[in-house]
């Protein structure tokens, strides 16, 4: 008797497949604009693909759209954490004990290593974005703004429905009902309209940007801290400048129009710390 | 100011947050209807006290209030929530706004508590005192628009404020607690509203019940508030039609007016009835018409009342109620074409009303529109602005068999009086109008249909006046859209609190020449107004004393409230 089992006829048999990698992985660009820009602009090109009426046909369409929504939220994270890496010595310094893939150093460039810190990093849960924080940077209580920690428990619903989306075609798992307080009997799916998928995408837009003004809030504070800045913006501008770049949003368009005028608008608040310090012999 | 300012500036203060305990019991007013009223308010359960501005809710939560101090069986509060708008920038600047609000909501309360007990003369603990104060804190520094220190105050949770207020009862020895929330209607910002329903709905048990005032029509409950179920809706509006009103109203004259006032109208009883009835059931209007009348800080202020001067009176009257409802456009911008649309069927009302009542005799005339059920939901959310403004007032329903239901609304008297909808012929006397009022059909309505009313296109035209992309200026394409789905740009709002500030004067209700006295000093936006706080820049303007320097601030005050 043969071993191939050809009375087994239940479904079309599998086919070979070969995916041309090398045309569908195709070079990047480098970043040229500042991390919440870049989501902005990608979350922008997302939504519209969404009408309202597509969405309330098909399902998997609002699913598909809050991934790409929550994984540009991810990259924007990393990119933040990795560029905060390159403009802070002192983010620098408390990421020095960490490890990257050796292949990093090729993939991303001796500019652009810092991003091989938060390649495999998952930015699934509030947790897990402030344990990274921490870990990479070596800041601890960004979380004691409320704003952000008020947009950070959104996000965190918005990431249980990713969770449901990615793994389970939207299905809500066990831990997923548990985690956003819903009722647990009976099995639910996530299903998105117009409304509710904006709101999810307004919920990542929030953290980001909460997540900018702390970042930006609490690197310079250090820095004031630490004597890191001296008051006068000729010296301190090789420091401010890029950190500035790196935070402020050139589509959201408020604020200072550039770093000059930016470090003008601390410059009272790091006199008195510098005041402080001289008085203190610090 | 003088010993007679002050007592004319009391007087003729349309607001009942303004006056003394003392004014307040002395000058109001009690019928049958408001015992019943304030046996529902002192008594427990949770209420909705509805009605529109000036309806008298504030007089009746405060009377309640003082009536349950003076019992000191209850832990009585009173709240007012007028101030919740200078909170919605928050709304635009910060994730954690709704947490902020709710905290805002639950400090006023305790704030409303603690000052209770000191208004019974009792002495607060160290511990309550230091509560008080920083409750107190906590909420002037968010009216302000600053954000308090995480640790300015604990936060509670509103299971946490009713343990609070059930424990403190007990230790008081208090039967029960009833909280009074005025203003409560938070009815210009949905997340507020939601907001306070929520905490309102949970801050209840067998010892603690909330009244909370709110206006008809606009008030949106939250998913899980059901009218009806969680609180029993009590009507504060007085029926202009109820066979008591011109004695209750009357009344207000011989409580509150000095004496030589009193002497002036004496003789004038006709022009008393006129002008109760033109009040429409609201004793603020009918002090502000009085208040004309009396040429109270006017030139000939001890001029004797006139036809002429009531007929102005009232036309001043019907011009304000328009004001409050002109102002939503600029309260609910995205329902600017809903105002549009309700300040055509007020008027096609007046008309229909004037044609149906034309060669009719006294006691067939209507003042009753009549719109077959069901209603579309877009003339339905006209109707609703239109209720919260006071111009409607809204009937049961009737059937008429296989005529079919209806709808009924009652149009402001004000408006029917200074549009002639009674068709009593050119310049009808007043005692003419008042029969007319009085001894019409309490049965006759006029049928109408929007369409007839409103043209055959007019549901096409209520649509939500929703900003374009401030980037690219595509139409938005829903209420729901925060994105725009051309360009993908985050859709903006403005902060109302913020427009509303910054409105001009001339869209306050007031007479054209407070508007150009207002003007001529240099106040030209309603912040203006709010920013001369003693009154000093407003007191300067010509004929402008106590009492319309009261006026002109509530207006300015109203206006960038609920």
């Amino acid at each position: 008797m043969s071993d191939d089992f050809g009375w087994a006829q239940l479904c079309r048999p599998p086919e070979p497949v070969v995916l041309n990698l090398a045309k569908c992985c195709s070079a990047m660009d480098s970043e040229a604009q500042a991390p919440l820009d870049d989501l902005i602009e990608h979350v922008g090109a997302l939504l519209p693909i969404g009408a309202a009426d597509s969405l309330q046909k098909n399902s998997a369409l609002g699913r598909l759209l809050l991934l790409g929504v929550v994984s540009a939220t991810e990259t924007f994270f990393r990119q933040m954490l990795a560029r905060a890496v390159r403009v802070c010595h002192r983010c620098r310094r408390h990421a020095g004990s960490r490890q990257i893939q050796f292949a990093a150093v090729d993939q991303y460039g001796a500019d652009h290593v810092e991003l091989g810190l938060v390649e495999h990093v998952v930015f699934s849960t509030k947790g897990e974005l402030l344990r990274t924080v921490l870990k990479v940077t070596g800041l601890d209580d960004l979380a004691k703004d409320e704003s952000f920690k008020a947009a950070l428990e959104v996000f965190d619903q918005v990431c249980q429905l990713r969770h449901a989306c990615v793994h389970a075609r939207g299905e809500l798992g066990t831990l997923n009902v548990v985690e956003l307080g819903l009722d647990s009997a009976g099995r639910r799916a996530v299903h998105l309209d117009l409304g509710e998928l904006h709101q999810a995408a307004k919920a990542c837009l929030a953290v980001a940007r909460g997540f900018d003004v702390v970042l930006y809030r609490r690197i310079l504070e250090r820095w004031m801290n630490e004597g890191d800045l001296v008051g006068a913006w000729n010296i301190d501008r090789n420091r401010f400048a890029p950190l500035f770049k790196l935070c402020k949003s050139a589509t959201d368009g408020v604020g200072a129009a550039d770093a000059h005028a930016a470090y003008n608008q601390i410059l009272p608040t790091l006199q008195q710390r510098l005041a402080r310090r001289t008085s203190s012999g610090g | 100011m003088s010993d007679n300012e002050e007592l004319l500036a009391s007087v003729f203060e349309e607001r009942a947050e303004n006056l003394s305990r003392s004014d307040l019991g002395n000058w109001t007013e009690e019928s049958e209807r408001d015992r019943e009223i304030l046996e529902k308010l002192t008594g427990p359960g949770a209420k909705l006290l509805i009605g529109p501005r000036g309806s008298g809710k504030s007089t009746l939560l405060r009377r309640a209030y003082f009536e349950l101090l003076d019992d000191r069986r209850v832990l009585a509060a009173y709240v007012n929530f007028s101030k919740s708008l200078a909170l919605e920038p928050l709304f635009h600047d910060r994730a954690d706004a709704l947490k902020l609000f709710r905290q805002w909501l639950v400090q006023k309360i305790v704030q409303g508590v603690l000052r209770g007990l000191e208004e019974e003369g009792l002495h607060l603990d160290e511990a309550q005192a230091a509560r008080l104060e920083k409750a107190t804190a906590y909420v002037s520094t968010l009216e302000r628009g600053d954000i308090p220190a995480a640790d300015q105050v604990e936060a509670w949770a509103p299971s946490q404020l009713l343990t609070w207020l059930e424990q403190f009862a007990e230790a008081l020895k208090r039967r029960r607690v009833v909280l009074l929330l005025d203003d409560a209607a938070h009815a210009f910002s949905p997340s507020q509203q939601r907001e306070f329903f929520e905490v309102f709905r949970e801050l209840r048990s067998r010892v603690v019940s909330g009244k909370a005032a709110v206006y008809p029509g606009i008030t949106a409950y939250s998913p899980h508030f059901h009218v009806g179920h969680e609180a029993e809706l009590v009507q504060a509006w007085v029926d202009p039609d109820a066979p008591a009103y011109l004695t209750m109203m009357k009344g207000i004259v011989e409580r509150r007016l000095p004496e030589e006032m009193k002497k002036r109208l004496r003789s004038q009883n006709h022009l008393l009835d006129y002008l109760a009835l033109a009040a429409f059931g609201l004793p603020r209007s009918f002090l502000f018409m009085l208040s004309q009348v009396l040429g109270v800080e006017e030139v000939d202020g001890t001029r004797a009342p006139t036809r002429r001067g009531a007929s102005r009176a009232v036309g001043a009257n019907a011009a304000a109620v328009r004001a409050v409802f002109q102002a939503l456009s600029g309260k609910l911008p995205r329902y600017k074409n809903f105002v549009e649309i309700g300040t055509l069927l007020e008027v096609a009302a007046a008309a229909s009303l004037r044609n149906f009542n034309r060669d009719r005799r006294a006691d067939q005339k209507a003042v009753v529109l009549a719109i077959p059920r069901p209603v579309d939901a877009e003339l339905e959310r006209v109707l609703a602005l239109l209720e919260y403004a006071g111009i409607l007032r809204r009937l049961p329903p009737v059937s008429r068999g296989v005529k079919g239901s209806f709808e009924r609304f009652v149009l402001h008297y004000a408006i029917i009086i200074a549009e002639n909808s009674l068709s009593l012929g050119r310049a009808p006397t007043v005692e003419k109008t008042v029969t007319a009022l009085r001894d019409r059909d309490a049965h006759a309505f006029v049928r109408a249909q929007a369409t007839s009313l409103l043209g055959s296109d007019f549901a096409a035209r209520c649509t939500l006046d929703l900003a374009p992309c401030s980037k690219c200026g595509a139409p938005r394409m829903s209420d729901e859209a925060l994105f725009c789905m051309r360009c993908g740009a985050q859709l903006s709002e403005a902060s109302v609190y913020g427009e509303l500030l910054h409105a001009s004067v001339e869209k306050l209700p007031l007479t054209e020449n407070k508007i150009s006295g207002l003007k001529a000093k240099g106040m030209k936006t309603v912040q203006d107004i709010l920013l001369d706080e003693e009154g000093k820049k407003v007191r300067s303007i010509p004929y402008v004393g106590p009492v319309w320097a009261g006026r002109i601030r509530t207006c300015a005050e109203e206006y960038v409230s609920v």
